[in-house]
């Protein structure tokens, strides 16, 4: 059926169709491309000191400006950084900031791990301007780490001996309190004696 | 109606060798839910815990919810049987058994749903091996198998005069399993003095043991949320708070034991009112130690509203666990107390009621305890959200089918209310003259009722 539609079909009417198809398809694909193409990209710019202590409060700022290099005010920009975890790099948020009259967000950190840290400061983008995002390394100099262990607190006495010493004594007492009925009944079992329940229980019939 | 101990001895051998129809519904029903459940842990084994809810941020779910109530449960038995002993309240004799029955059967329901938890149950061993002094998880470990242990040799000694009665009395009439059980575990008790000592030294020793024993292994449960590093668990108050919540959850478990064996097995001589009412009193009074700590917890943290605990104290009010808290603090507290407090409501169906009221309350206390906390973002991420499912369920549920299988399983092989303890006790004449006081004010139907 296909076969003989296709066959009342000129070759030139066939590639004129097949034309029309793929532009028809590369217009609807492209049209959100080439609408987000026509938002002006801003420019973000990060800055902080080049290295620093771990612990050490520093300054992160990024100015975001548009592309003739005005400043865009009242947009919130996401600084993060990149940390690997047992052998998972992702992205750990900072913290965000909204920019000033000047283009500039600005928030203080403390790195906590030595090394080169990947800064972020990335722009979502809004109905104006598409988004956009700057990369610095900071070194954080080997020093004082932020996190330091305790010496541990020692309660005196207190210790495995102790814990398995008390559990030990529970046990015993239990294994005591099974032997003593144990040893009353294997020395009595073959004794007359009048039953614990005629003995106690009276004859309180109402 | 005679209140001898005839009488009591003729009910509860009777109780035990009768196999009514409803009782063995309730069996196949139940075994039924456990083999659902056995089902569905397979499923569970083969496929990993991708089958639950728990996820890696919420690494405890339902399973340890169900532990910590079980562990819970056990206390209330604990609780009634050896502390009212030791304080020597004599109408704790026809619930004690009971109780003590409710001890083992939660302890050992509460050990499998660790295993429920544990993606590879075959290295528990290692727990044992390599687990290390510092780590409240090892303290469980060990506080739980000295528990068990404890309260298999309590309730063991306070069966053993009761199981020898059944053996002199009935020991030829019973099935074959059941008579080898009973004359292989009645040992050679006489009844003859000597014995009586022994015992009653036994007894004595083991009161004093096992309620430290019970109230340890309710604070190290407590400690393994207590000690890490979690703000919504960080809380020194944390061992007391697991206690009394025990005792509150237990109380009422052993409640609804109660009522259900007075109904199944015609007790209504021997469980009274007046047992109902000094249970609900009890209920009342761990209640309302709940409310005062609760309160205590809620306003010295919410005054401050301090770190992360302000997230705990927001999900709890008007946030993702605000219907599970709120239904907790009315439902499982307020109304409970109502209903002891009302004279009106203080009858053997109110107490029941609060029972029932109490133990949902102290489920969904759980729930929000182990799945709030862990809510808690530690990184800056979203509070991820939990939701059991139907595997996690059907085991939760054949699990809770175990623990009821046990408890009649139970009953069927040994006397329910411990005839030793009736006579001992007073008891016996005490249940006497509450059938003349109902029979003087309600006429003769009331010293049934």
């Amino acid at each position: 059926m296909i076969h003989s539609f296709t066959a009342l079909l000129s070759r030139s009417q066939q590639l004129l169709g097949a034309l029309a198809i793929v532009i028809a398809l590369a217009g609807v694909m492209g049209w959100s491309s080439i609408a987000s193409a026509q938002q002006p990209v801003p420019s973000v710019n990060l800055g902080f000191e080049p290295s620093a202590l771990p612990g050490e409060t520093i300054a992160v700022s990024a100015y975001l400006t548009d592309p003739l290099g005005n400043p865009i005010y009242d947009a919130e920009i996401e600084f993060h950084y990149d940390v690997e975890f047992m052998n998972v790099t992702d992205s750990v948020e900072i913290g965000t900031a909204v920019t000033n009259e000047t283009g500039l967000a600005l928030l203080t950190w403390q790195p906590r791990s030595d090394g080169e840290n990947h800064i972020v400061a990335s722009f979502a983008g809004n109905d104006v301007f598409a988004e956009a995002s700057d990369t610095q390394i900071l070194e954080v100099l080997p020093g004082e780490q932020l996190y330091r262990e305790l010496p541990p607190y020692r309660i005196p006495g207190a210790n495995m001996w102790l814990t398995s010493g008390l559990i030990t004594t529970v046990w015993l007492i239990f294994i005591f309190s099974l032997a003593l009925v144990g040893w009353a009944n294997l020395k009595t079992r073959n004794e007359p004696h009048t039953s614990n329940t005629e003995a106690k229980g009276g004859s309180a019939d109402a | 109606m005679t209140y001898s101990t005839e009488s009591l001895e003729r009910a509860t051998v009777e109780a035990m060798q009768r196999f009514s129809k409803r009782y063995i519904i309730s069996f196949i029903v139940l075994s039924a839910f456990v083999v659902a459940g056995i089902v569905a842990y397979i499923n569970q084994l083969q496929n990993g815990l991708y089958e639950t809810g728990m996820r890696d941020r919420i690494t405890w779910g339902l399973y340890i919810v169900m532990f910590v109530f079980f562990i819970g449960a056990s206390m209330g038995g604990t609780f009634v049987s050896a502390a009212l002993r030791l304080a020597d309240m004599g109408w704790r004799a026809p619930i004690s058994r009971g109780a003590e029955y409710i001890t083992v059967s939660a302890l050992f329901t509460a050990s499998l749903f660790i295993f429920a938890d544990m993606g590879h149950p075959e290295r528990a061993i290692n727990i044992l091996l390599f687990g290390r002094w510092e780590s409240p998880l090892v303290w469980d470990v060990y506080g739980l198998n000295t528990y068990i242990a404890g309260s298999m040799v309590y309730l063991y000694l306070a069966v053993l005069p009761d199981l020898a009665l059944v053996r002199d009395r009935v020991g030829h009439q019973l099935d074959p399993i059941r008579r080898l059980f009973v004359i292989m575990f009645s040992a050679s008790w006489t009844g003859h003095p000597k014995q009586v000592k022994a015992l009653d030294t036994s007894l004595k020793v083991m009161t004093v043991v096992i309620v430290p024993v019970a109230v340890m292994m309710h604070t190290v449960t407590s400690w393994i949320f207590g000690m890490t590093l979690r703000e919504p668990w960080d809380s020194p108050m944390f061992g007391i708070y697991f206690v009394v919540g025990a005792v509150y959850s237990g109380v009422g478990l052993i409640v609804v034991f109660m009522y259900v064996m007075r109904r199944m097995n015609h007790m209504e001589a021997f469980l009274t009112e007046r047992h109902f009412l000094n249970m609900g009193k009890l209920l009342a009074g761990a209640g309302g130690v709940m409310i005062f700590f609760q309160i205590s917890d809620l306003v010295t943290a919410g005054f401050k509203l301090k770190g992360d605990s302000a997230f705990n104290l927001y999900q709890l009010a008007d946030g993702a666990m605000a219907p599970i808290f709120w239904t907790y603090i009315w439902v499982g507290l307020m109304i409970p107390l109502a209903l002891m407090l009302l004279p009106w409501t203080r009858t053997i169906w109110g107490v029941l009621i609060a029972s029932v009221l109490a133990n949902v309350g102290m489920m969904l206390e759980r729930y929000f305890i182990v799945i709030g906390g862990l809510r808690l973002p530690l990184n800056p991420y979203h509070a991820p959200s939990y939701m059991p499912t139907l595997t996690e369920l059907t085991i939760v549920l054949g699990l809770c089918s175990l623990f009821i299988l046990i408890l009649m399983i139970m009953m069927k092989l040994a006397p329910a209310i411990s005839v030793q303890e009736m006579i001992e006790t007073g008891e016996i004449e005490a249940v006497q003259h509450d059938a003349r006081r109902a029979a003087s004010t309600d006429g003769p139907e009331g010293a049934v009722a």
